[in-house]
């Protein structure tokens, strides 16, 4: 090396202590900026749960949890004064579970078998168009199957009910369920064809060498080989339905009914919570904390089946010798 | 000269573990400066784990654990107060697939330089990779296309510039791992040309499973077998008077 | 397809027919139909299943586009207008000022009024007339007094007439007169689908609908694509209502989320997946449950997000109702794990030996991340990080808890004035009362798919491009 050119010693030691200096800021903001993520859930549990307790302070939690009747008073006028309403979980939780089992039973067999015939019969050219279509699918804002819910479904089928002399509400459970069953089929589709696509190919030659049909094939063998990673894919579509807002805001009943006619109209507890809290209210009114008890209800709700079907496909995955 | 008493790495005991998987049992070795060294042995007996001992690779994986001394010209490499960095500027090591960055030759070549800052002008820059390329006889093929990305030279080629990349920063020892497993005939007989060439001047420590390759350049060969030294002799008399059995055996194609 | 499938099946025939043969049993030809039968209606089955998704996905997307053409049109009069006037007409504007009375208030209670911002523009001095006296003038020359009142001009032409007119003006130089279309009223396309409407008798005069059979007639009333609707804020009466208000604030908002979102997305991953100590059992469980806190965001129902923006950023931290800042960093908040997973997954594309190669040199693990692993896995990063922004570009819920419902007529001049995003636009006009402005809301649907969906493919495309690098 060229000796006039090089540094000297002590400078490329000063060079370095200063470089070090500057890494080791630049770590710490890195690993700060990683520590964001338990900040915000810090955060979000918090809210949650002191905006819960304060909110079980006024409403005991065995009439929350097991009421019969959502009516919170949200005092119009001034000289109706803070009315206290009535804070039953019950018809809203209701009326999430009959909103996401309907969406189940449309986007669970259109999924699973979409994904069937992804995974199984699809020729290379028809996967290549229609993998890339359901991920689009999956990318459509839910305001936008709110609008076709609210806009669409409902009064076709209030109009549809009325020809055939049946009462369904303009708000039924049932155009929001089958819309939020629309939102979801594509990730059910999409979870299914990978949890299929995983089965070893091995299998599926044993099972056609023994003789079996291409359908009995995939019935008797490669069904069974991915029934977790199925159950999975529609455990997280239940949670994405569950906690799912826009649809039931825009076209679900403002008043939450305890029923489980789906031609009834029924509220969620997402959309009460947007109810609840979208414009200016009184912090602390019970109605105001009951948004928090709802959210919290709902977070661990949705976080339960979605981790459970998180682990559920991973567990399968391991054993199956994939990462 | 270094006199052979005075090694310039010395193991002593060393075992190391992936988690709970033992990969080094007991290893005790010493590597002279000024020759080639060779490390013998079938795939998965720990050759490569061995070599990133040396320059303490292993470091951040989570799991790996490592007991015994490693000594470089002495000084406990593993010792709390060593500096890793210092170490890989001493240690150098060209692996088994050719790993050119994708940059320009010129570029990866000079990526240690100014890693390092062993220079602050461009033209010694500039001279400091002519030198590499040519100790690593690669100048004359590259010299009017260094900005040419590197990954477009052919594998001989790129295997060449990983080791000039290494000798740009002026390390004492060299650790190959299997310099030429994914290489032609043609290309390992011009990298064993080479080597052959650096061995004047660096500790070189090669680890290969060709015994014919062992045998054309080591000046010290050493057989680890299920991560244990087997047997450790100047190369003649490892292939022509083998002591152990499994020596014998392993170089009757065991 | 049908090959591969006849392939298949014959195939089966033929060892089905061996093994049973092989084994000496005599597969009875019915059972054996009755198989492939089986077989057959499984498959369709299958088919039968995309096929449904493919036609939901269909109806979707026409009723969409069906209703979106009347949001998209208007209906326009074509009207002379004399640019040559006494300047005896007093300046008030009184068309820029009408709304105050309209008895349609949308729901949404916190208002903003602002309504017409772009009034002042109209008249810079000099000879310029006031646009409603030209426009006054224009009809007057062609209909007489009669219904030139200002309440009558409003039923027939839209608040916007008045921009058409002072813009027209800066542009027509010493002309004495100018043509031009001007946007009508949304009655005007209640006459123009169905003139004998009875409804609209009570919206206009006698002398009115006589006006408007003179200009079908004539040819001056048309429908056409609306300009107003891409270059106007929100407004109260639906003809006036354009999208551009919520365009820009969805701008704005997003522009926040990628400034805090995308910086601190990468270099968590970056950390989580090059640089986290692990050596320690302390560290590994702390970083371990970083980890699964990151899958639990991504997991979090968006409402949550918005609960928890309203307490920390406006009840604790102050800050404005429906401000952009605002929005922003609640879909920051979303957006992040988001992109910290895309990345990670990006990041563990990079071969380790590019790793080893820079350590072995020398390099301290940060510069190993700087050098190499963010460089390679950058195009990876950006296409997750588009996903991610395309993902909150389209969310409602969580902005309508931090206060943006509210009806807002203006362009966002600041950060942290309020504004309007277009998913929340599409709410207000799809739950509005009056239903000139679903039309307008699916009109805004268009535009929101057109935007989050090219986002996607784009993303997609990039991601299949740059797949193979290595
Ligand atoms: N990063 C690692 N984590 C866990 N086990 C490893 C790792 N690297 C190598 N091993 C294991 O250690 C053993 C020795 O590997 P290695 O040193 O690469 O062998 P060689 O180079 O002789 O083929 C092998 O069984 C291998 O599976
Ligand atoms: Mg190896």
């Amino acid at each position: 090396m060229n000796a006039a050119a090089a540094l000297t010693e002590s400078q490329r030691h000063r060079r370095r202590r200063w470089q070090r200096r500057r890494e080791g800021a630049l770590t710490a903001l890195f690993a700060l900026a990683a520590s964001l993520a338990v900040l915000v859930t810090l955060g979000m549990v918090m809210t949650l749960f002191s905006g819960a307790v304060g909110f079980l302070q006024r409403v005991g939690l065995v009439d929350y949890l097991f009421g019969l009747v959502w009516q919170p008073q949200i005092g119009m006028r001034a000289d109706q004064g803070l009315v206290e309403g009535q804070f039953g979980l019950l018809p809203l939780l209701g009326g999430s579970l009959l909103i996401t089992v309907l969406a189940l039973l449309l986007a669970v067999p259109i999924g699973l078998g979409a994904a069937i015939f992804l995974a199984e019969y699809a020729t290379s050219g028809q996967r290549n168009r229609l993998k890339p279509l359901l991920e689009l699918l999956a990318g459509i804002p839910t305001v936008v199957y709110g609008f076709f819910a609210a806009l669409v479904v409902a009064p076709l089928l209030h109009y549809l009910g009325g020809q055939l002399g049946i009462a369904v509400s303009a708000e039924s459970a049932l155009a929001c369920g089958l819309v939020v069953g629309v939102m979801i089929i594509p990730f059910v589709a999409s979870m299914a064809d990978d949890a299929l696509y995983a089965v070893p190919q091995a299998w599926r030659d044993a099972a056609i060498a023994l003789g079996a049909t291409h359908a009995e094939m995939i019935r008797r063998t490669v069904l069974p080989a991915a029934f977790p990673g199925l159950v999975s894919a529609c455990l997280i579509g239940f949670s994405k339905a569950i906690g799912q807002t826009m649809i039931v805001l825009m076209a679900g009943s403002l008043t939450a009914n305890l029923t489980f006619n789906p031609l009834d109209g029924v509220s969620s507890m997402t959309a009460q919570i947007i109810t609840l809290l979208s414009g200016d209210q009184e912090f602390a009114s019970a109605a105001t904390l009951s948004a928090f008890a709802l959210a919290l209800t709902l977070l661990i709700l949705a976080l339960l089946t979605n981790t459970v079907g998180v682990s559920m496909n991973q567990r399968w995955r391991q054993r199956h010798g994939q990462n | 000269m270094t006199p052979p008493s005075d090694p310039k790495f010395l193991l002593r005991n060393v075992s190391a573990a992936y988690a709970s998987k033992p990969v080094l049992r007991d290893v005790s070795l010493s590597f002279a400066d000024r020759q080639i060294s060779a490390i013998l042995g079938p795939s998965g007996c720990g050759k490569s784990t061995l070599l990133r001992c040396l320059n303490r690779l292993n470091d951040r994986l989570p799991q790996f654990r490592l007991s015994g001394q490693v000594l470089l010209d002495g000084q406990d490499i593993y010792a709390p107060d060593a500096d890793v960095i210092a170490l890989r500027r001493r240690v150098g090591m060209v692996f088994q697939k050719p790993n050119p960055f994708p940059k320009s030759v010129f570029d990866n070549v000079a990526y240690g330089i100014r890693l390092h800052n062993l220079t602050n002008s461009a033209s010694a820059l500039a001279d400091a990779v002519e030198a590499s390329l040519t100790d690593a006889a690669l100048w004359d093929e590259v010299k009017d296309r260094l900005d040419l990305p590197a990954q477009q030279l052919s594998g001989g080629q790129q295997q060449r510039l990983c080791i000039a990349r290494a000798l740009a920063i002026n390390p004492e020892v060299i650790l190959l791992d299997e310099p030429c497993a994914s290489l032609d005939p043609r290309a390992t007989a011009r990298i064993e040309e080479l080597l052959v060439a650096l061995a004047a001047r660096y500790c070189l420590i090669l680890v290969t499973h060709s015994l014919a390759q062992a045998a054309r350049v080591a000046a010290v060969t050493a057989l680890l077998e299920e991560g244990a030294v087997i047997e450790v002799n100047n190369t003649s008399d490892f292939f022509t008077n083998p002591q152990h059995p499994k020596t014998q055996q392993y170089l009757s194609g065991g | 397809m049908d090959k591969t499938k006849g392939n298949i099946e014959g195939k089966l025939v033929s060892q089905t027919k061996d093994t049973a043969m092989t084994k000496g049993m005599a597969l009875s030809a019915r059972t054996h139909q009755r198989r492939l039968r089986r077989a057959r209606h499984f498959r369709a089955l299958t088919i039968l299943a995309v096929a449904m998704a493919l036609a939901l996905l269909g109806f979707l997307l026409t009723s969409i586009g069906v209703k979106s053409w009347e949001g998209f049109s208007e209906a326009q009069v074509r009207l002379t207008i004399p640019l040559n006037i006494p300047l005896n007409i007093p300046l008030t504007s009184p068309l820029a000022v009408p709304a105050t009375a309209s008895p349609t208030t949308p729901s949404a209670p916190p208002t903003t009024t602002a309504d017409q911002p772009a009034s002042a523009t109209a008249t810079p001095g000099q000879a310029q007339a006031d646009p409603f006296a030209l426009l006054k003038a224009g009809w007057q020359q062609r209909f007489g007094e009669a219904n030139s009142s200002r309440r009558s001009l409003q039923t027939i032409f839209s608040r916007t007439a008045e921009e058409h007119i002072a813009q027209a003006q800066s542009r027509a130089g010493n002309q004495p007169a100018i043509t031009l279309w001007l946007p009508a009223n949304q009655h005007i396309k209640r006459y123009l689908n169905n003139p004998s409407d009875p409804g609209l008798a009570d919206l206009l005069s006698p002398h009115q609908l006589q006006c408007l059979a003179e200009l079908q007639a004539a040819g001056d009333l048309r429908r056409s694509m609306s300009v107003d609707f891409w270059n106007q804020p929100d407004a109260r009466s639906p003809e006036a209502a354009g999208i551009a208000g919520a365009l820009l604030g969805s701008l704005m908002t997003i522009l926040v989320t990628l400034a805090a979102a995308l910086p601190l997305g990468l270099m968590a991953a970056l950390y989580l997946e090059e640089l986290a100590p692990r050596q320690r059992r302390l560290t590994r469980a702390w970083w371990r449950l970083v980890e699964v806190v990151t899958i639990n965001l991504a997991a979090t129902p968006s409402v949550v997000f918005g609960l928890l923006g309203l307490t920390v950023f406006l009840h604790l931290m102050h800050l404005p109702r429906s401000a952009p800042l605002v929005g922003g960093l609640v879909l920051a908040l979303m957006a992040l794990p988001l992109i910290i997973i895309a990345a990670r997954n990006a990041i563990r594309t990079v071969p380790v030996e590019q790793r080893d190669a820079a350590l072995a040199l020398g390099a301290s693990p940060m510069q190993v991340t700087l050098h190499h692993v963010l460089p390679a896995a950058f195009p990876g990063m950006i296409t997750g990080a588009v996903l991610a922004l395309a993902h909150v570009l389209g969310e409602t819920a969580p902005l309508m808890l931090i206060g943006m419902v509210a009806f807002i007529a203006s362009y966002p001049t600041s950060w942290l004035q309020p504004a309007t995003t277009l998913p929340i636009q599409i709410y207000l006009w799809a739950t509005s009362p009056e239903p000139a402005f679903a039309s307008k809301a699916a009109a805004g649907v268009v535009v929101l798919l057109v935007l989050v969906l090219s986002l996607n493919a784009l993303a997609q495309t990039a991601r299949r491009r740059w797949k193979h690098r290595w």
